[in-house]
Parts: C-alpha cells; sequence; structure tokens
C-alpha cells in the first residue's frame, strides 16, 4: 500500500527538489524570509487544488513563475514599492530555468545536510530514527529496545523528522542560494 | 489567479502542521494510525498535503544515507561544493578600463595658463588623472575645464557632474562652480551641477568655501545652492549610495516621485522619457537600476504601478495602462 498519491510523488520528485530556487526568487521580491517562506507555500496550495499539475511540462520553471506572479500581486498591494526586487527579474528566471549543475550542486549539499542534521539530533530522537531506519528494526521492537511505550516512540520518531525536515529547508548558503545575484554582480 | 489575503500560511502553523504530518508517518509506520482518518486530514486542505509531502520526502532521504557511514561522511566533507566567485578582479578591471590618463597624453602643460575643457556626451563617462594626485570621473553630459600650475589646479563645473579624489599630496585644488569656488582638501567629493543646483557632497575630506563668509563643509555633509543662496546638510549613508551610484553605473531611487526619478533618468538617455499626466509623475518608486540602459526600470514601472511606455516621436511617454 502506497501512502503517496500521484500529484504527492510529483509533487516531491519534481517540485520540492528544487524549493532553493523559488525561496530565493520570492527572497528577492519580499525581502524577507517568512515571507518568502508564506509566497512558495501560497504557490504550492494551488499546485493541490486540481489536476492542472498533469499538464505542467517543467514543474520549477511553472513554480518560479507563479512565485513571481503572486509575488507582483503582493508588491502591487504595498504602498512604496521596492524595485530591486524585481529588477532584473526576467534575467533571474532564466537563470533559474533549466536544469543545470546548480542541482546536484544542491543535491550534494542536501544530503551532507542531512547527514549533519542526523548528527545533531537530540540523542532520544535519533537513536529511534537510527534503530527504524538505518537498523531497519521493526516500530514496536524499536520501542521495547528502548524501554519506551509505541506512543512515545512514534512522537520521537516524529520529532526527528520534524527536525531533520526543518534543516533540510533552512537556506542554502548564499554563495549557492541565488546564483542569479552573483552572476548579476560580475557584469 | 484569484486574490488571496497575504500571508495565509503563517510560519507558526505551518510548523504545526508539519508536526502533525510527522505524526502521522510515524503512526502510519507503526500500523497505529486509522487510514480513512489520515486521508480526510490530508485531503482537508492542500497545506496539510504539502506538509505530508515534506515530512515523506525526509523520511525516503534518510533511506539515501548510509549509515553508521563513517566512509560517507568523509567523502562529503573532502566535496568542494561551494563556487568560488571573484568579484573583485572583474570589478577592478572594469574600473581602470574606463580611465584615460590624460597627463601622459601630454595635454597638461604646467606652465600654461590657458583652460583644458573636456565634455561627456550623454550616456558617456570618463575617467581623467591631473597631475597624478587628482582624479576625476565625469559623468554623463558633463562640461568641464580646468587649469594646471605647480602650485594650484583649478577646476571649472560648467554643468554635469563629476566625483573627484584628492590625495594628500596634490597641489591646491580649487572648484568653481555655479560662482560658489571650494578649496579641497585631500579626500574623495563629488560635484553636481545640474538645472541650476549646485550639490557638493563631501564624501570624505573638507571643502571649505571661499566667499564673504568662510564656510567648511566636512565628511559626511553636502553644500546645496540654488539661486543665491547656500545651505548645508548632514548626508545619510542611504543618500550617499545614490550619490555615488553614478560610479558603478548605476541609478538609485529611494521613495522618488516618477517625475524626478524620470529627469534623472534622462540625463543619461538619447531618448527622453515623458510624462504627460501629472498623477502619474506623483507615483512614488524606490530602486537600483542600469544607468545605460532603462528598459528594466520601464519593466519595473509596469509590473508594479502599471504605468507602460508608449513610443512617441523619438521620446518614451509614460502613460497609466487602461
Amino acid at each position: 500500500m502506497s501512502l503517496l498519491r500521484e500529484i504527492d510523488r510529483w509533487f516531491i520528485d519534481e517540485v520540492l527538489p528544487h524549493e532553493g530556487r523559488y525561496l530565493a526568487l520570492a527572497r528577492r521580491l519580499t525581502g524577507n524570509r517568512d515571507q518568502a517562506a508564506d509566497l512558495v507555500h501560497d504557490a504550492y496550495t494551488r499546485l493541490f487544488r486540481d489536476e492542472a499539475w498533469r499538464a505542467i511540462d517543467h514543474p520549477p520553471a511553472y513554480v518560479l513563475r507563479m512565485v513571481r506572479n503572486l509575488g507582483i500581486q503582493r508588491l502591487r498591494r504595498t504602498k512604496i514599492v521596492n524595485f530591486a526586487s524585481i529588477a532584473n527579474l526576467d534575467e533571474l528566471e532564466q537563470a533559474d530555468a533549466g536544469p543545470d549543475p546548480f542541482d546536484r550542486m544542491v543535491a550534494r549539499h542536501e544530503l551532507r545536510r542531512l547527514v549533519n542534521a542526523i548528527r545533531e539530533l537530540p540523542a532520544r530522537c535519533r537513536d529511534v530514527m537510527i534503530l527504524r531506519r538505518f537498523e531497519e528494526l521493526p516500530p514496536r521492537e524499536v520501542a521495547e529496545r528502548l524501554g519506551l511505550s509505541l506512543s512515545t516512540m512514534e512522537k520521537r520518531l516524529a520529532r526527528a523528522l520534524v527536525l531533520l525536515t526543518r534543516a533540510l529547508q533552512q537556506d542554502p548558503p548564499s554563495s549557492i542560494q541565488d546564483p542569479a545575484t552573483s552572476q548579476r554582480q560580475l557584469s | 489567479m484569484s486574490e488571496q489575503p497575504p500571508a495565509t500560511t503563517s510560519a507558526s502553523r505551518r510548523e504545526t502542521l508539519l508536526e502533525q504530518a510527522a505524526l502521522w508517518r510515524a503512526q502510519l509506520d507503526s500500523g497505529t494510525a486509522d487510514l480513512t482518518e489520515f486521508e480526510r486530514w490530508r485531503d482537508a486542505d492542500p497545506a496539510h498535503a504539502i506538509a505530508f509531502a515534506r515530512i515523506a520526502s525526509t523520511w525516503s532521504s534518510v533511506e539515501d544515507v548510509a549509515w553508521p557511514g563513517a566512509e560517507l561522511s568523509t567523502a562529503i566533507d573532502r566535496g568542494t561544493i561551494m563556487p568560488r566567485v571573484t568579484l573583485s578582479r572583474r570589478r577592478a578591471l572594469a574600473w581602470f578600463t574606463g580611465t584615460v590618463t590624460l597627463g601622459a597624453a601630454g595635454l597638461i602643460t604646467h606652465q600654461s595658463l590657458a583652460r583644458e575643457a573636456v565634455e561627456t556626451s550623454t550616456g558617456e563617462r570618463r575617467s581623467l588623472n591631473l597631475q597624478q594626485s587628482v582624479r576625476l570621473d565625469m559623468n554623463t553630459a558633463t562640461a568641464m575645464s580646468w587649469r594646471a600650475s605647480s602650485n594650484e589646479v583649478k577646476l571649472w563645473l560648467d554643468h554635469g557632474e563629476i566625483a573627484v579624489r584628492v590625495a594628500a599630496t596634490a597641489a591646491l585644488l580649487l572648484i568653481e562652480a555655479s560662482n560658489i569656488e571650494a578649496r579641497l582638501s585631500a579626500g574623495v567629493y563629488n560635484a553636481r551641477f545640474v538645472d541650476n543646483i549646485l550639490d557638493l557632497t563631501v564624501v570624505k575630506g573638507a571643502a571649505q568655501l571661499r566667499g564673504k563668509r568662510v564656510m567648511e563643509v566636512t565628511t559626511g555633509h553636502r553644500l546645496l545652492a540654488a539661486a543665491g543662496t547656500t545651505t548645508v546638510q548632514p548626508v545619510s549613508a542611504q543618500s550617499l549610495d545614490a550619490i555615488e551610484a553614478w560610479q558603478r553605473g548605476e541609478i538609485v531611487f529611494h521613495d522618488t516621485q516618477l517625475s524626478v526619478a524620470v529627469a534623472e533618468y534622462n540625463r543619461y538617455l538619447q531618448r527622453k522619457l515623458m510624462i504627460l499626466d501629472p498623477e502619474v509623475g506623483q507615483l512614488r518608486i524606490g530602486g537600483r537600476f542600469n544607468s545605460a540602459d532603462a528598459s528594466t526600470f520601464l519593466r519595473a514601472i509596469e509590473v508594479t504601478l502599471r504605468v507602460t511606455s508608449v513610443q512617441s516621436n523619438g521620446a518614451v511617454v509614460l502613460v497609466r495602462k487602461t
């Protein structure tokens, strides 16, 4: 039995891996980390609303365009517009449009981030995660071996998942966060 | 796309949903979750589905990590991941290629009392070194002249804008514009005389005004003079950045009226921008643009202020989008 629907798989495989780019664009549009995350989330929400996702050829480019349009809608509602945020928007999108070495770089970076994040988990969460996912012990056995109730074990596993997800969501270092910015500074 | 209130999902709500999704994932893993309940939860809101997809993605990524994986970790640590971008060298190159050293070409004769004149056309920038100790950068549409003798260099700014860098070893440097004469000590200055307004900004150093009463303009201050009145004001770091932006080929606005911004941009443009509707002129903008190319600026005001540009007789007219 698969817990993931088609749209979930598509989202995980095609959309989510490029999140750093959407956030970088959103950050340029909003100038603010929280608002950028909101903007990207808003775009995701629209993807899940109907079946339109099936017709999307190039998901990262599509999401970038959506982030841009939603961002501009928000900019219009503000009184004083900071044009720095949309100057060179076209170049930014072009720089972000296709698959490139940047993706591989991010993938490697994420794996490293995940390894570090697992190392940094609180010991009680890390033990559960290691026994369940690496030692592949069945959940009840994990609980038994650690002397926990099944429900406590689930809570610790869930906590570990939240912490790891959060670590993966954090901004990548600025040098790879927004390749278009560094290109712009060169010209 | 329908309009939505901004920030529909706050960071804390996303965090809560992530926690719920993770608990679902753990309970589904142990078989203690009710599948129908779970699906009802996920279908209730796209935000729930997104949170669960994130957790599911982490759940499967963990499988990609070999553990305890001492070997893997070293390999990762050894990897060179960060691209190195060297900005300084390119920038430095751009800076020097623009320099024209007239001194070396013999245009400056120390004994001569004749004034040498130099001009830039619209959109042009030029740099010159006078006597190795004074460096001038001329902005677009600028006309000036100078006379150098062994103990004094005098500049006349007829119109336009110049940046002046004076070394400590420089001869006495005088600058005259709009009937104001200032003596510049070692430092960095920006002098602008456009539309009969003189703006002499002391980025670093001191400028002593000669006249009926002696006045000194010090670091971080600007002298504004128009129609016979003068005032000295402090300059904020933000304004200073805008004042010096032209030397980087940029034009910077901070909450500026569109009419003022257009007038400023037109100093650099062959094809001038025009505003006919006073209401359009009163819209306010801010931003950092390329002074040589207005296309980004035009696009920016189009997408956010809904002011579009129409070509007309060699000018570009800005009108409200209908």
